[in-house]
Formats: structure tokens, C-alpha cells, sequence
């Protein structure tokens, strides 16, 4: 895992950028209600697009450690307990980058992809198929899991069909699914060790149906946003065109 | 300034190089006692504890012969943040629990009420808070980026035998240290150049879209600035002969003396006594004469 | 004939009334007249760039008094806005400021955020663009971050131009660029401030650049206005400025030391041009 120079001074720049977001109110951009949704995670995707999955984790390290000791220096309400504890602010941002990084590869590189894909569905039916299979699972416990299988092979199947379309669109597309996975990680995660941790009695524990809420109420907005900020970003550094090929103003947009 | 948010904490503490007792310890042991004292700090909630803490703190800080200006500087820039957080810990603390706990009611608005032990948890969250905030100060103070980077790559050195880069995640820490400063500078003037052309980042309407897009005179330079100075710097570091932690040589050997041990030794004594004293007593004692 | 910018008194503390508190201004007075350069020259941390902020509102008087085409910027009901229509600021390296994807975008931007109309826009757009140089034909579609830095500086200019601005202040608009560059911005500057009812307070290290394009020019440091007046007054009192850390022009520190050595030589001569003439005449 030898970094080379390069690597560790982007990792140390977009990782500032990172605390930067966090400890400032440019992190958090205001949406109805009250809710904010927040960006701090992008710089962990820009640095895995553009440099790798090694630098996307070390970023995502230092916003986990700067959320870990944020929710102590400056605890702004009720949900900053969460984040004192490590397993909810450090670990789930940890595969923030390795995973865009790997939406990234398989969006660029379609044949690998449809290589790992085919895996996802074997592995998805075979878990359909022990589910089935178990005995005491017949019947309506059955039915549920049958079903939760087809859900994962069918979603599966339609991620594959839309990363082998959106290769076609080269990198920007790529970015643009890495922000998503990237963030759909960072809530899917945090959310999900909260509920975990919850249920296992070591932090106060929240319903499932209102984390479910807020990953949607918080999530979809965020991953909107992750996609627009990341492919701007990226393709203002690679000096990439894309789309129109040309300034809005002139071609009768405001 | 002012209209621009307080991003001032991160321009906390530059390196004083006093030549205190503090100064010449180990860089190690400098960021080893933080970090345990810290940690000592974050873990309790008592307000006399905590006071005691802040004492010790601010002991350590004459100690290392910081001005007391210098250290102020990181506590200045919470307060915005300080009357933000205190009304919403205010809130949203359980008081009617608190109240059927024994805590007398300091105060009543209709379905509202405020509990003494809420009013105590408070302060204790502002102590701990500027305690903190003061420990990040002295440890900036007496220790430099290179004390910084020699600090963490020791301590991480021992994992290097799994492949663990010790070496390499040291630096990206203190870059990310340097870089903090300068790019508040950068985000500051961005905020303010964009401001002159009428940008408005405050008052969001719309969709989710259009108030992303809002953002990008900010974000966009910024992130591109912090690459382009990021190519840059390491195009400086390899110009100057940097190759990556691999067979390096150091011209300091980190030797750990007596001194070091003993001051080690103390801070993680007086983290341990933080982290024991129960002074609940005192706090009922409060209760009492307050009911 | 009325002023465009007037400061009186202005102070200006940093972090008042904290034990950190700096004085960046104590008691400023300027004027800036329709149709002409004010230059403005000090040494660091002599309170050029706050100075600079309180001319289109980013930093309001804390004392004093400043008054930009008769809106008075102490008055918290003034519009800011309105403001920085008439005074356009350009920071240093302003092209580190540009994010749309393409050129006329980011030129675009400023009137847009005003909420003028689509047309309009598209006019002022073409304006400043052919102001700074950069025809709208070759450039308007040119992807912002492709451009040379000398190119996106003329971009961040004209996005300000755009606004159609009656006072442009720049802080250091020449600095880091090549001298071809320089030269091309400084006549592109000089041109945009010969139409009626323009004038640029234009801050500088650079006692040369300060020389060559000011009509007056003021002289600050730690604070205060140490002298006001032309290039060649101010220029040709070495002594002042060596006494605050400033240095005289190449050309007049070399009639300088001439005459010094005995040559009869007039010393307050600014630029090569006039050097030339000078020693020409002495050694005919």
C-alpha cells in the first residue's frame, strides 16, 4: 500500500477541505423544514474518482475523526451523542471512497462488470435459494425472505443495465454513480450502525421506521447533491467536457 | 469579517516556540498526554470534574508559557457557536425527567420548564467545550508540524511491520493541518469576491437542484484551488528529494529520558483521576440549596 | 464636479474588543473623481486591503464616514446590492474565483444574480467581453479552466465589467502575470476608464505600475494617509518612501543616484520613456 507523493498531499488537501465543511456552515446546505443536508463527505469521492481507493479511505478517516471529536467540542443537538461514539462516526466513513472507487471502475470498465454482476446474482439466488430451502422459513416468514431475495437480484439486475448504459458515457458518468454510491455508503452505513448499535443496546435506540426517514429525507437530497458538486468538480479539474458544449447563456437559458 | 461565519477556530494556536518544560518533551508524549487528557475530558459530565479539567488545562498552558491572548484566540471563535449549541442542549434536555430525579425547577413557561440539573448539565457542557478547544490550543502551541509529524509516525511506527504506513498517514495529517488555515483564508476571500459580484449564499429558495448550484461559485474554486496547491506542493516535496517513507533516514532520533516517561506517566495519572473522581455529591449538595 | 467615492475619517479595528483587536484604519481620507486612477500604495499590513473592502460595502465603517455616488455606506439601510453595481472589487488572482464550465457563463453570473433579463444579459455579456479582449465569437464557448491564467483574469474581469460598474477597484490586478500581460491589462484598463463617468482605484506594491497608469495617487501606511498627490510629487520624495519601506521607481532611483553623483539631472521622471529623454538631453 505504498502511497506515493501525489496521493498523500491530495489526501491531506481534500481532507482539510473535508474538516473545513464540517466545522463551518458551508457544510451544510439548508432544505425545507430545517433539515440540512450535508457535503462534508465529497471531498472522500472527489479523492477516490480522481486518485484512488487507498486516498478516498484516508480521507474518509480524518472526516470521521473530525466528526468523532466535533460531536464533542461542539454538540449542536440530540443526534450528536450518535457520533461520540466511534463505530457510528469513524467506521462507516472509512468505505465512503473505496466504494465510489469501485462504482467508478465498474461504470468505466463494463466487461469486469458484468463479470462481478454475474457473482451479485448468483450470490443473490443463492441466498433465495437457502431461504427456500430452510423449513422452518416456509410459509409466511418464507415468502418474506423469497421476496427480499427477488428485490436484491431484481435491483442487482437493473444497477448492471445501468451501469453498462451509462458507460457509454464515459467518466462522467462514472463520477456521477460514484457520488451516489459514495453517499448512499456514508447514510446507509451510519444510519444502519446507529440502528444496529440501537438494537444491541449499546447507544439509545431509534426506531428503524425513523432512521428509515431520515435516510430518505436526508439521503436522496444529499446524493442530488453529491453528483452535482462531484462531476463539477471533477470535471473542472480533468477538463472535461460534457453535455452541451457550450455556455447556457447564449443558447437561450438563463 | 463578520458577515462571513466563524471559521476562526481553525486558525488556532500557531506554534510558540517558548522553550517551556512542555516544549522539550518527547513529541510523542506531548501528543500522547492531549489526547488522553482529552479523551478524560470528552467521557465525563460532572460539572465539578469538569472544572477541575479546565483548571488543569489552563494550568498546562502557563506551564508551557502560552499568552493568555494566544490561547483566548481558540475560545473566541466558539462563542458564536457556544450561544447556538447552549440553547439547543437547553431544549432538548429530558428536564421533566430530571425533575422526578429529585432536581428542583429553576424556571417555568407554560408546558416548559427548566431544570436545575439541566442548568448544571449546561455549564458543564460549555466547560468541557472550552476546555477542549484549550487543549487543541496548547498542543498546537507546543508542538510544530514536524513535532506533529515525528509524534504520530512514532507512535504508528510499531504497526509498520504489518504494512500499516506509519510514515505516510503521519503526513497527510500534518498537511492536512497546514492546509486547514490557508484554505479558510482562500474560502474567506472566495466568499467575499463572489459577494462582490452579488452572489447570495444565504437565503435558500427552490429546488434541491437550484440550491446546490448555489453553492458552486464557493465550492468549485475551492476544490480546485486546494488540488492545484496539492500538485504543486508535492511537485516542491519531490524536487527536494522526498521519495516516500520507504528506507528513509532521520536526522532527530526520537529517544524517549526520564522526563518523558514522568510526564507521561502524570498525564495519564491525572487522566485516570478525572476519569475516577465522582464529585455527584457536590453537584446534590447544589440541588439542595437551590430547592 | 461630484465625487464618485468619498471616505472621511474612516477607522476600521479588526476583533474589536478582544484582547486580539488590530487597528487596520485610523482615520483614512480619499476621494475618487469621476475620470481618473487613484493609486494606492503601502507596505503590508499599511490597511490597503481594508481600505479596499469598505468601497463597495464588505466591511462597514466602524467611524468614519463613506459615501459611494451619494449612498452613505454607514447607514444599515443602504443597499448593499445597490452598491456593488456601481463599485466593481477584483481581489487578488480574481481568476481563482471562476467556476462556471464555460467563459460567458462565468461572465454571465454577476448580472444574472441581479436578475436582469435573459437579453440584457447576453448584451453586457458581449460588452465585457470585447472590453477585455476576449471577442465572444472565439471565447464565449472556451471552457473556463482550459484558458491560460493571463486569459482567466481578463474573464474574471469582465464578469465584473459586466455589471457595468462606475468605480472598478482592484487590489495587485498586475501581479503574477507576464509583461505582455501586464501591458495588455493595464491598456485594457486604461481604455475602460476613459469612458464618461469612470474611475479605478487601483492598489499596488508596485511603484512602477502605480507610476505609469495614476493620475493621484495616495500613500498609506499603518493606517493613515501619509501623503496625497501625483505620482511625480509623491515619487520624486525618495526619502518618504524609503522611510516606509517602500522603493521608488527603477528609472527615478537611477536619475537619483546620476544626479547624486553630480549629473544635472531632474529627478522626478517616472518611466523609461522619460528617463531616455532626460539623459538624452544631459548628454547632448
Amino acid at each position: 500500500m505504498r502511497l506515493t507523493v501525489r496521493q498523500i498531499v491530495i489526501a491531506g488537501a481534500l481532507g482539510a477541505i473535508a474538516i473545513l465543511l464540517g466545522a463551518t456552515r458551508i457544510g451544510f446546505i439548508p432544505f425545507v423544514l430545517g433539515i440540512a443536508i450535508t457535503v462534508m463527505h465529497i471531498p472522500a469521492i472527489v479523492g477516490a474518482v480522481l486518485e484512488g481507493p487507498v486516498v478516498g479511505l484516508i480521507i474518509g478517516l480524518l472526516f470521521g475523526l473530525f466528526s468523532f471529536a466535533w460531536a464533542f467540542i461542539a454538540p449542536t443537538g440530540p443526534g450528536d451523542v450518535y457520533f461520540q461514539n466511534p463505530l457510528i462516526s469513524i467506521v462507516p466513513r472509512l468505505f465512503i471512497g473505496p466504494v465510489a472507487y469501485l462504482a467508478y471502475r465498474l461504470v468505466r470498465e463494463p466487461r469486469k462488470s458484468a463479470l462481478l454482476l454475474g457473482l451479485v446474482l448468483l450470490l443473490a439466488a443463492a441466498a433465495i435459494g437457502i431461504a427456500y430451502g430452510t423449513p422452518t422459513l416456509a410459509g409466511n416468514a418464507g415468502a418474506r425472505w423469497v421476496v427480499l431475495g427477488a428485490a436484491l437480484a431484481l435491483a442487482a439486475l437493473a444497477l448492471a443495465g445501468l451501469g453498462l448504459t451509462l458507460a457509454r458515457y464515459g467518466e462522467i458518468a462514472a463520477t456521477g454513480v460514484a457520488a451516489v454510491a459514495g453517499t448512499l455508503t456514508n447514510t446507509v452505513l451510519v444510519l444502519g450502525m446507529i440502528g444496529l448499535l440501537g438494537s444491541l443496546g449499546w447507544v439509545a435506540p431509534v426506531p428503524w421506521s425513523v432512521l428509515l426517514g431520515v435516510g430518505l429525507t436526508n439521503g436522496i437530497p444529499e446524493v442530488v447533491a453529491a453528483v452535482l458538486i462531484t462531476v463539477a468538480v471533477v470535471a473542472a479539474w480533468k477538463q472535461i467536457e460534457f453535455g452541451r458544449k457550450g455556455a447556457r447563456i447564449f443558447r437561450g437559458e438563463g | 469579517m463578520s458577515e462571513f461565519g466563524a471559521w476562526h477556530i481553525l486558525t488556532l494556536g500557531h506554534y510558540l516556540p517558548m522553550g517551556s518544560p512542555l516544549h522539550r518533551l518527547d513529541p510523542r508524549v506531548r501528543l500522547l498526554s492531549v489526547l488522553v487528557l482529552g479523551g478524560a475530558l470528552m467521557v465525563r459530565g460532572q460539572l465539578a470534574v469538569l472544572f477541575l479539567g479546565l483548571l488543569l488545562v489552563l494550568l498546562l498552558l502557563a506551564l508551557a508559557r502560552v499568552p493568555l491572548g494566544h490561547a483566548l484566540r481558540g475560545v473566541r471563535a466558539l462563542v458564536p457557536l457556544l450561544g447556538v449549541v447552549l440553547l439547543l442542549q437547553l431544549l432538548f434536555y429530558p428536564h421533566r425527567r430530571a425533575l422526578v430525579a429529585g432536581s428542583p425547577a429553576l424556571w417555568q413557561a407554560g408546558r416548559f420548564v427548566v431544570s436545575a440539573a439541566g442548568v448544571v448539565a449546561l455549564v458543564a457542557l460549555c466547560l468541557r467545550m472550552v476546555a477542549l478547544v484549550l487543549l487543541l490550543t496548547l498542543l498546537t502551541s507546543i508542538a510544530d508540524a514536524t513535532d506533529l509529524v515525528h509524534a504520530v509516525e512514532g507512535l504508528l511506527r510499531p504497526l509498520q511491520g504489518i504494512g500499516f504506513p506509519a510514515h505516510e498517514l503521519a503526513l497527510v495529517f500534518v498537511i492536512a493541518l497546514r492546509f486547514l488555515p490557508l484554505l479558510a483564508r482562500e474560502m474567506e476571500r472566495l466568499m467575499k469576491a463572489q459577494a462582490a459580484r452579488g452572489a447570495d449564499f444565504g437565503h435558500g429558495r427552490g429546488y434541491i437542484v437550484q440550491r446546490v448550484r448555489r453553492t458552486f461559485p464557493l465550492l468549485v474554486p475551492l476544490f480546485v484551488l486546494a488540488l492545484r496547491r496539492a500538485e504543486e506542493l508535492a511537485v516542491a516535496m519531490e524536487a527536494r528529494g522526498y521519495a516516500g517513507g520507504k528506507g528513509r533516514s532521520y536526522l532527530v532520533r526520537l529517544r524517549m529520558r526520564h522526563a518523558d516517561w514522568l510526564a507521561l506517566a502524570a498525564a495519564v495519572a491525572l487522566a485516570v483521576l478525572l476519569l475516577w473522581l465522582d464529585l455527584g455529591s457536590l453537584e446534590q449538595a447544589l440541588f439542595r440549596s437551590l430547592g | 464636479m461630484k465625487p464618485l467615492i468619498e471616505v472621511h475619517s474612516l477607522h476600521y479595528t479588526y476583533l474589536r474588543g478582544t484582547p486580539l483587536e488590530t487597528v487596520a484604519l485610523r482615520g483614512v481620507d480619499l476621494v475618487v473623481y469621476p475620470g481618473e486612477v487613484v493609486g494606492l500604495v503601502g507596505p503590508t499590513g499599511s490597511g490597503k486591503s481594508t481600505l479596499l473592502q469598505h468601497l463597495n460595502g464588505l466591511l462597514r465603517p466602524q467611524a468614519g464616514r463613506v459615501v459611494v455616488d451619494g449612498m452613505d455606506l454607514g447607514d444599515s439601510r443602504t443597499d448593499l446590492r445597490a452598491v456593488r453595481r456601481k463599485v466593481g472589487l477584483l481581489f487578488q488572482s480574481p481568476e481563482d474565483q471562476l467556476f462556471e464550465r464555460y467563459v460567458a457563463d462565468d461572465v454571465a453570473y454577476g448580472p444574472l444574480q441581479y436578475g436582469l433579463p435573459p437579453e440584457e444579459v447576453r448584451a453586457r455579456v458581449r460588452r465585457a467581453m470585447l472590453a477585455v479582449g476576449l471577442p465572444p465569437e472565439a471565447y464565449a464557448d472556451r471552457p473556463t479552466f482550459a484558458l491560460s491564467g493571463g486569459e482567466r483574469r481578463r474573464v474574471a474581469l469582465a464578469g465584473v465589467l459586466a455589471l457595468d460598474p462606475q468605480v472598478l477597484v482592484l487590489d495587485e490586478p498586475l501581479a503574477g502575470l507576464d509583461p505582455a500581460g501586464r501591458r495588455l491589462l493595464a491598456s485594457l484598463l486604461e481604455e475602460w476608464c476613459a469612458q464618461e463617468g469612470r474611475a479605478i482605484v487601483w492598489a499596488s506594491h508596485s511603484m512602477d505600475e502605480v507610476a505609469r497608469s495614476a493620475d493621484r495617487m495616495y500613500l498609506l501606511a499603518e493606517g493613515r494617509v501619509i501623503r496625497e498627490g501625483t505620482p511625480r510629487e509623491i515619487f520624486g520624495d525618495a526619502e518618504l518612501l524609503l522611510e516606509h519601506g517602500l522603493d521608488v521607481p527603477a528609472v527615478t532611483w537611477v536619475l537619483r543616484e546620476l544626479a547624486r553623483a553630480g549629473l544635472p539631472v531632474r529627478t522626478d521622471v517616472l518611466t523609461l520613456e522619460e528617463a531616455c529623454d532626460v539623459l538624452e538631453g544631459v548628454l547632448r
